[in-house]
């Protein structure tokens, strides 16, 4: 046991990990830091992997224009930054009113597209697959889980025959338990 | 399975092919199914993809933080396909994927200093399995390394659980706090299931080391395996070796390849002694 120094374990630092503007309260501990710092990239990573068109519309190398405000946003907000984190950001980028007609397409795209993938390689439940409305109407972004263990998980866009979109207009969601969607149960809030 | 023996790990579609020439070429003698990525399939048609002895590795069951209907749920569909296959071993993580409902991205280290509220959830998982539970270590960054070694030899004792001895993540976890390694010798010698893989350096400081498997075996982490060789190459021994990252095909031979020279050499000196 090192008894010499200060004793930090990953349970003291970890009410900040998703909280850069309370990192200083480790400075005196350089391996606290970087704890905090990789724990904080694991966020960015999560984010904008799969979203190179966000990045580019964030108009900053590091994102940062858009991590930064958007991470306080939904620590406020207290979401979990589970398989929904990038339908947060659709929300957060209708609500700072950042959409427009000539870059909502790709974004919304990405971001649902990147949201049915995170759900598809995450979920334990038996589900098969999910459906997303992404704020496009009749046009429904749907992720499946594998069908084969030698095959990858599959994203698609559908139109829709008829204008099936949730009263609210958000982004929203249901599951689907069968190998195509036979059946619409109606949407399911974010949370 | 002999002494020794060398697996891979399996966690989705795009290593199909590879894995399967590594099996036809007779680098690997079994492969280790991320299970929980499959739970949606069913186990016949996993079985036939798979034409040779398979391990059970379990990421986000999720244990310490998951109610029980959900776990009865996943744990009821893993003893459907340990019926299946039956697997060398089943192993998991024991870590905190979430805070107060907010979810990581990288996992974080429990706290071993209050280890004991942990036996209960322990008990629990591995009677729900039916099936030994082998706990994973952490590649500790912070001071819980020093805590490691005992938590997971108490965890053995009072639970009836194992642990899959993560031998780069002890490495990673002594060079990032001082720990001494060396602590982990009787884990190491109660065990039979190993992993190996390589790590790489911080992105904010090139003296901490993380779990990435995405790089070569450290000479390091070899060093470590040839001194506890009688150790990790006994009888009825695996070393899996995990790769997620750069998936480079003959680099990942050149790793199994020593992996395998090591098993070998043990088994000479073994016969000879
Ligand atoms: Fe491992």
């Amino acid at each position: 046991m090192n008894n010499h120094r200060k004793y930090l374990r990953d349970i003291d630092v970890i009410d900040f990990m998703s909280r850069p503007d309370q990192f200083s309260l480790f400075s005196d501990n350089r391996r606290a830091l970087v704890r905090l710092d990789i724990a904080w990239r694991g966020y960015w990573h999560a984010l904008y992997d799969p979203c190179p068109s966000l990045l580019d519309f964030s108009g900053d190398q590091d994102g940062f224009n858009i991590f930064r405000p958007f991470m306080r946003w939904g620590s406020e907000r207290k979401i979990c930054f589970g398989w929904p984190l990038h339908l947060w950001v659709i929300i957060w980028l209708q609500e700072n009113e950042m959409l427009n007609s000539s870059n909502s397409e790709i974004i919304l795209s990405e971001l649902a597209g990147a949201a049915a993938a995170r759900w598809a390689i995450s979920d334990r439940t038996e589900a098969l697959g999910i459906a997303i409305y992404r704020g496009i109407k009749q046009n429904w972004t749907v992720g499946w889980k594998c069908r084969a263990v030698d095959l990858q998980r599959e994203i698609q866009e559908i139109e829709i025959g008829a204008d099936l979109s949730p009263e609210d207009d958000i982004p929203s969601y249901f599951l689907i338990f069968d190998n195509k969607i036979s059946v619409f149960p109606g949407w399911s809030r974010i949370l | 399975m002999c002494n020794g023996s060398i697996g891979i790990n399996f966690t989705g579609g795009q290593s199909y092919s590879s894995i399967m020439s590594l099996i036809d070429e007779g680098h690997i003698d079994y492969v280790e199914l991320l299970i929980d990525n499959f739970l949606h399939l069913n186990p016949t048609e996993i079985a036939k993809k798979f034409p040779c002895p398979v391990a059970f590795h379990i990421m986000q069951s999720r244990f310490l933080e998951r109610g029980e209907e959900e776990l009865k749920y996943i744990s009821s569909r893993i003893t459907q396909m340990s019926e299946a296959f039956q697997p060398l071993y089943i192993s998991d993580h024991i870590a905190l994927f979430e805070h107060n409902g907010t979810n990581f991205y990288q996992l974080a280290e429990i706290n071993y200093a209050i280890g004991s509220i942990y036996f209960d959830k322990i008990r629990r998982w591995q009677d729900m399995l039916g099936h030994t539970l082998y706990l994973e270590n952490y590649p500790s960054l912070l001071d819980g390394s020093y805590e490691a070694p005992t938590f997971f030899e108490h965890i053995s004792k009072k639970t009836e659980c194992n642990v899959l001895f993560d031998i780069s993540n002890a490495v990673c976890a002594s060079r990032n706090t001082g720990a001494d390694i060396d602590d982990w010798k009787n884990v190491i010698s109660k065990t039979l299931h190993y992993h190996v893989a390589g790590y790489t350096p911080a992105p904010s400081d090139n003296n901490i080391l993380i779990d990435s498997h995405s790089e070569q075996i450290s000479s390091e982490t070899e060093i470590f395996i040839d001194r506890y060789a009688d150790l990790f190459f006994r009888e009825n021994t695996t070393i899996t070796y995990e790769r997620d990252g750069n998936f480079d095909y003959d680099l990942i031979v050149e790793d199994l390849n020593s992996l395998r020279l090591k098993s070998k050499n043990q088994s000479v000196y073994n016969e000879q002694s």
